[in-house]
Formats: C-alpha cells, sequence, structure tokens
C-alpha cells in the first residue's frame, strides 16, 4: 500500500502546512461540524485555505472537508480554525447533547425519523 | 484573482439552510457490508478518510484473501442523507474490530447512536464492537446482514450474541436502500423510546 | 672520416696507418744509417713506433668512448623527457578516466630502457590503486547515502500514515518526528549529490510552486523562520522538482544559520518570461569578499573540486552540483534587508503548469427525491456461507473480547496515573448513561460498568 501512497503523496509535510502547529484550542470543532465561507479566497493565501472557502460555499461538514483534502482531521481543525478566527469561515455545531446523558432529545429524534421516513 | 486551479469538485452540495449535522456510525468487521449500507442510502458517492494500519494488521483482509500486506489501509467511509432543510444525516462506516480502537473516541463523541451490522459468518467479528458499546453505554441496536436465507432463527443470534432483551435486533439486506433504511429507522425508534424514558425515570 | 665505417673499425683504420707509416720510417731509416749502429737504432725506433701507434690507438679510442657516451646520454635525456612530459601524463589521464592499469600500460608509449619500464609501471600501480581507494570510498558513500535516503523516504510515508490516524494528542510528536526525519534525509541527499550518486526521490508529476517551497522550507532546521511570499500558480517539471527543492533547501539553511535567531528569512518567487526567479533575503552579515568569492565559485560552471570541500560547510556546493545539472543559475548579492540576496533562476524549460485535478464527479442536485433514485448497485455476494449447523453459532461472553484486547494494549503501554490524565468526556458520560440505562431498564441484567471488567484506558476515571 506504501507504493500507492508515496505515488500519490506531495512534499507538503504537515507540519509546512500548519506552520508547526499540531493542535488548537478550538475544541467544539466537531466531524459533523457545518463550515459556510464568508467570503472568496485572495492571492497568496495558502492553497487549503482558497480551497476550503471554494468548497464551503455551501455547508459542508469537517469530514467531508478533511476527506477533500486528503489532509488528517487534526490538520483540518487548524486550517478552519485560521479561517474561523479571521471571520472568513463561520461554523455551525451540532447540538450539544444534554449534560447529564449522551442521548439526543426527542424533538431532534423525531425529525431524524420524519426525515428518513421520507426518503 | 484568476486561481487556475479551477474550483475542486465539489460532491453535491448541502443546501444552504442546512444548520445541523447528526451521526450515526455502523460498526462491524471487514466485508460484513457497511460500506454497502452506507452507500445504500447515502446522497453522496461515500468518502473515505484514509486510516492506515502498519503490522498489527495479520488476517485484516479475511474478505479478499489479501493477507501478505504488512499495512493495510482501512477506508473509514461516510456517506450522508439530507433529512430536511436543516439537518443532515452523516452515516460512518466503521470497522468494528480492536485494532481499530483508534477510530472510535473520535467517532463516537456526539452520535446518535449505533448500527452494529454482522455476518452469521462472522458472528465473533462483532463481539468487540458490542462489548466497546455496552461499556461506553452508547445506544444501538443490531442488524444482521443476509445476502441469503438466514439460516439461523434471530433469536438463536440473540442468545449467540448474549444480548440484552432490550436491544434491538433485526435483519436487513445493506444492499436494498429501504432495508437499510428501516435499520436506521428501527435505531432512531430505539433512541427515542430510550430518551423518552429518560424523561421518565429522572 | 667516411661515415659508413663503425667506430670500432676506424678506431682499428688509424692506428694501422700510424703503423705503416711509422715501420716504413723506421726501416728507411735503419737503411740509412751506418751499419754498426743500426741494430741499436732499429730497436729505439721499433719500440717508439711502436709506442707511438700506441699512444694514438688509445687517443682515438678514448675519443670516440666520449662521442658515444654523449651520444647515449643525449638518447637517454630525450627519452626521460618523453616519459615525463608526455607517457607519464597520458598514462595518469587514461587510469583517470577509468582504465585498468594494465589497459593504460598498453596504451602508452613504452621506454626501451628498462629502469624507465619499471618507474612506469610502478606509478601506474600506485595511481591505480590511489583512484580504486577513492572510487571506493565514493561508492561506498554513495551507496550509504541511497539506503539512508530510502529509509528516510519509507519512515516519512510510515509517519504521514500515523499522522493521519492518530489526533492531536500524537500528532504534535509525530511532526517533530517528521521533521528530523525529512532533514536527515536532506543530509543523505547532499552526501548522493556530492558522490554524484542518484538523487533522492523523483516525483512522478509536476509539483506546483507552494508544494515546491514547502518541500525545500520543510528540510531545514528553522523553518519557521522561513516566510514565503508567493502567488506563483505555476509547477516544476517532476524529474527537476527534488532539485529544485533541495537546492532551496540548502540555500534557506544558509540564510537562517547565518542570520540572527530572532529575524526571519524572506523568500520571494517571482514568474518572469525566462522562467522563475526565487530570492532569499536574510539580514545577517553581508558576507565578505573572499567569501563571497568563494560562494560564486562553488556555484559557478566549474565542475565540483572534491579537494575544495570543507568537512563542515557542504551547502553551497550541493547547491553548485545542482544548479549545474538542472542549468539553474545562482547569483549573491548584498540584500536590501541588510545581509545577503541569493537570487535562484529556474529556467523556462523546467516550469510547466500543475497537473489538473482529478475530474469532479457529475454533481447531483440534493433535493432529488429519494425514492425516485436507483437502487444502488448490488455488491457482488461473498463466497458462498459455509454452512454452520444450527447449534454451532459462537457464543460472546460479555466483555470478554474488550478486555482480552484491552489488558494486551494496558500491557503494551504504561499509563501514567489516572489523576494526571485528561478526563475523557464521552467515556465519562457515556458511564453516566449506562447508569441511567441500568436504571431505566430496572434490573442489573445489562452490561454495566460494574459488571464489566475495569481495564479500558479511559476507565481510571469511572
Amino acid at each position: 500500500m506504501i507504493s500507492r501512497r508515496v505515488a500519490s503523496e506531495n512534499p507538503d509535510r504537515l507540519y509546512t502546512v500548519t506552520g508547526g502547529r499540531s493542535h488548537t484550542d478550538e475544541s467544539s470543532m466537531d466531524m459533523v461540524t457545518l463550515i459556510v465561507s464568508e467570503c472568496d479566497p485572495t492571492p497568496g493565501m495558502q492553497s487549503e485555505h482558497v480551497k476550503i472557502l471554494q468548497m464551503c460555499r455551501q455547508p459542508m461538514a469537517v469530514v467531508e472537508v478533511s476527506s477533500e483534502l486528503k489532509l488528517p482531521i487534526s490538520v483540518v481543525r487548524i486550517l478552519l480554525c485560521d479561517l474561523l478566527d479571521t471571520g472568513r469561515i463561520t461554523a455551525r455545531h451540532p447540538p450539544k447533547a444534554p449534560a447529564k446523558a449522551q442521548l439526543p432529545n426527542p424533538e431532534i429524534l423525531e425529525q431524524v425519523l420524519v426525515g428518513l421516513q421520507n426518503l | 484573482m484568476d486561481f487556475r486551479t479551477s474550483d475542486p469538485p465539489v460532491r453535491t452540495p448541502l443546501r444552504n439552510t442546512m444548520t445541523t449535522g447528526l451521526k450515526i456510525v455502523v460498526v462491524g468487521g471487514f466485508g460484513v457490508g457497511k460500506t454497502t449500507m452506507v452507500r445504500s442510502v447515502s446522497e453522496i458517492r461515500p468518502l473515505s478518510t484514509e486510516e492506515t494500519m502498519t503490522q498489527a494488521g495479520l488476517g485484516i483482509d479475511d474478505a479478499s484473501g489479501v493477507q501478505t500486506k504488512s499495512t493495510t489501509t482501512v477506508a473509514f467511509d461516510f456517506g450522508r442523507i439530507s433529512l430536511n432543510d436543516q439537518m443532515v444525516l452523516y452515516l460512518f462506516g466503521a470497522p468494528g474490530q480492536e485494532r481499530f480502537w483508534f477510530l472510535w473516541d473520535r467517532l463516537f463523541s456526539g452520535t446518535l447512536g449505533a448500527v452494529v451490522l454482522v455476518d452469521v459468518r462472522r458472528l465473533a467479528d462483532s463481539w468487540y464492537a458490542i462489548d466497546r458499546l455496552e461499556h461506553h453505554g452508547m445506544p444501538f441496536i443490531v442488524a444482521r446482514n443476509n445476502f441469503d436465507e438466514p439460516a439461523h432463527p434471530l433469536e438463536k443470534i440473540r442468545e449467540a450474541l448474549d444480548l440484552s432483551d432490550d436491544v434491538p435486533l433485526i435483519d436487513c439486506d445493506a444492499r436494498q436502500r429501504d432495508s437499510s433504511k428501516a435499520v436506521l429507522i428501527a435505531l432512531v425508534n430505539h433512541l427515542h423510546a430510550l430518551s423518552s424514558a429518560r424523561g421518565v425515570t429522572r | 672520416m667516411p661515415a659508413h665505417i663503425p667506430v670500432h673499425r676506424r678506431a682499428l683504420l688509424v692506428p694501422l696507418a700510424v703503423a705503416i707509416v711509422a715501420g716504413t720510417a723506421c726501416v728507411w731509416a735503419v737503411a740509412e744509417a751506418p751499419v754498426e749502429g743500426r741494430t741499436l737504432m732499429a730497436w729505439s725506433l721499433g719500440t717508439a713506433a711502436v709506442l707511438l701507434c700506441a699512444a694514438i690507438t688509445f687517443g682515438l679510442y678514448g675519443r670516440q668512448q666520449t662521442q658515444q657516451l654523449r651520444d647515449r646520454l643525449q638518447a637517454m635525456d630525450a627519452d626521460v623527457a618523453q616519459l615525463a612530459d608526455q607517457t607519464l601524463p597520458a598514462l595518469v589521464k587514461r587510469l583517470r578516466d577509468g582504465a585498468s592499469v594494465d589497459t593504460a600500460l598498453a596504451e602508452v608509449h613504452r621506454p626501451a630502457d628498462l629502469a624507465q619500464q619499471r618507474i612506469l609501471w610502478t606509478l601506474a600501480q600506485e595511481v591505480g590503486r590511489g583512484d580504486r581507494m577513492r572510487a571506493a570510498a565514493m561508492s561506498a558513500c554513495a551507496n550509504a547515502a541511497g539506503r539512508v535516503q530510502a529509509l528516510a523516504t519509507s519512515m516519512l510515508a510510515d509517519l504521514r500514515e500515523m499522522e493521519d490516524r492518530h489526533d492531536e494528542k500524537v500528532l504534535g510528536d509525530l511532526l517533530r518526528l517528521d521533521h528530523s526525519t525529512a532533514q536527515a534525509g536532506r543530509l543523505a541527499d547532499s552526501i548522493a549529490v556530492l558522490t554524484g550518486a542518484r538523487s533522492g526521490r523523483r516525483w512522478t508529476k509536476p509539483i506546483v510552486m507552494e508544494s515546491i517551497m514547502r518541500g525545500a522550507v520543510g528540510r531545514i532546521s528553522a523553518y519557521q523562520r522561513v516566510r514565503v511570499h508567493s502567488a506563483s500558480t505555476v509547477a516544476i517539471a517532476g524529474h527537476a522538482a527534488e532539485g529544485v527543492m533541495h537546492a532551496l533547501a540548502e540555500l534557506m539553511d544558509n540564510a537562517t544559520s547565518f542570520s540572527p535567531p530572532s529575524e526571519e528569512v524572506h523568500v520571494y518567487v517571482e514568474e518572469v518570461s525566462t522562467g522563475v526567479v526565487i530570492t532569499i533575503e536574510d539580514c545577517g552579515l553581508v558576507m565578505s569578499a573572499v567569501a563571497l568569492s568563494r560562494a560564486r565559485q562553488a556555484v559557478s560552471s566549474e565542475p565540483l573540486d572534491l579537494t575544495t570541500l570543507s568537512g563542515t560547510r557542504l551547502g553551497l556546493a550541493v547547491v553548485g552540483c545542482l544548479a549545474r545539472k538542472h542549468d539553474l543559475t545562482v547569483s549573491f548579492r548584498p540584500s536590501s534587508r541588510g545581509g545577503t540576496g541569493v537570487v535562484v533562476m529556474i529556467p523556462q524549460k523546467l516550469v510547466t503548469q500543475p497537473p489538473p485535478l482529478p475530474a469532479p464527479d457529475p454533481p447531483r442536485p440534493p433535493s432529488v427525491p429519494a425514492a425516485r433514485r436507483a437502487p444502488s448497485t448490488a455488491v457482488a455476494a461473498p463466497a458462498p456461507a459455509e454452512r454452520v449447523a444450527d447449534g454451532d453459532l459462537p457464543r460472546r461472553r460479555r466483555g470478554q473480547t474488550l478486555a482480552a484486547a484491552t489488558s494486551t494494549t494496558a500491557a503494551a503501554e504504561p499509563k501514567p496515573p489516572a489523576r494526571d490524565r485528561p478526563k475523557p468526556s464521552l467515556s465519562d458520560a457515556g458511564a453516566r448513561f449506562s447508569a441511567f440505562r441500568q436504571a431505566s431498564r430496572g434490573t442489573g441484567g445489562g452490561a454495566t460498568p460494574a459488571d464489566t471488567p475495569d481495564v479500558s484506558a479511559e476507565d481510571d476515571t469511572l
């Protein structure tokens, strides 16, 4: 499998993509947080930021961004936080699970049920 | 500015009104039909976030009969269902065995619930997943994926898996969209029942 | 004296003539002399004539010997001069060009003199041996460098895979290892370049400028001090990309090493009609005239002279080799920022357009009514099931698989004390939920934290 990866690899090491950062304080960014661009890319921006801004003209989940960029979710979070901090994107977070237990509230589940039944 | 790379391929964009992403995880051993199930209900071709295992993967490719490689790429794939104008459901197909524990924390936080997909010929592949779900108290249902006429009554499976009575166990054919849909509905019904019960017990 | 008469014959002819003349004179003198003194006179004159003949003979012989020696000496002088001026240089050249000792000896003029032949032979042996030693040392270095390169490449691929599958907790450590490995790889690349081995990896596709810059920056220690200013969208041809990145990395490394650690190094990328110009500017010291001329010499079109290598600073020699290989032009000038500016010109023939992005999937409108969509293609059914007899289903024993799995994991990884570790919220919440479930069921029949072995890493918080 390595050979396939090597063939598709680029010379960009991840620490050069993040400028040496490996984590972000933004912990609320879930895999299914929806990202929406608030502006267009500008010249000189790093290519990942350009791609994110282009992809997220419609909402897109973090996990989809990660898959499209072929970058680990942790790295994508750092890139997204850069854009979030400068107001270039907004994030729509999934509902927080109620504090007491992990079960979602029944209203959400009812909507999910209707949605699934309408499929 | 002219970006010579035209817009990257955006697959089936979501509606702009979407505000809420939800997730459900489908776990099961290799070749049990996770990807098939995700594909049968997803509105996008399942995407994958590649997770690669080096060594420790002996026998990993049982299904394809390739066992000599020391490195195996595991696609933890996901599909998407737009439920309505605001809510989008992401379905994650995750390998259930112990050696993929590294996926779990990331996947399961904030997940509505899980579907354990089992293949009767490789029932043991699901044990770790069920143990782990029980251990974490993650609500789940079990679906038996049937490619052929099932050879065992469901009660035998429940017995063999030592499932408690309140865990729903159903039959499905992951290739069939309606069948996969029914599995998801069964899970959500189960969650709803638990969630309502919580209101009562509190 | 007729030239065709051999010397030794001449040496005989002259004394013979003298003997005849002297003899004749003696006979005549004796005949003229009074009878009573004839005997004495004959003896005296005879003796004198013999002595005269002998003296003349010896004189002549000596002169001829001298002449002979002088001639031989001249011939030898010419031979030695030929040996020194032509034969030996030719021999050394052939040996340096890689000919074997025997071949080289056979091809050069062989001196008649045996001693000279021995000199030639000895020299050929020694030069040949020296060259073999140099070649063996070079090839050992090249070979070792190649193996380190291969190791580094596969380590980098492995690290990238690990970076994919581990989250923030481990990612920082992995990135540090990744960075060290990239630097080790560059060192091996440098040795490979200097020993004339093939360069590191070959990229099978053009590499866009942003990646070229990252590839270069990522190989140096102080990469966080480098600021790249580029809006370039061109790419570098795959066959040259590695060399270009390596050369830029060496120059950036120089720039960061020779400027204060608090200062940034700025790199500007500019597309021009003749190619791409990359300027690396630091604000360290301005190079001295000597250093500047040495640097210019290193990156000039002159082939690398290994004897000019210093033990510690190989960078510019590497840049020189790479520049010659890929026709890069490297020049130095004082920087407007106060230090040195290095200008690298990448010729147009290496510049290309980036590879096209993979074709997008035909977009499918999200609003298509689900029911009308064709059922997805069925996957091939797996191999026929081995019929398991009714009672033969393997039985799960609750919690055992998890326990077995986590006990091996726990044994393999020593864990810090529980209170030092952050609380995993999932298991925490999960635990509470378990408790809830137990309560909601009203029976303890299900799996609960209480009857699940307390084994997994997260369980310490339960």
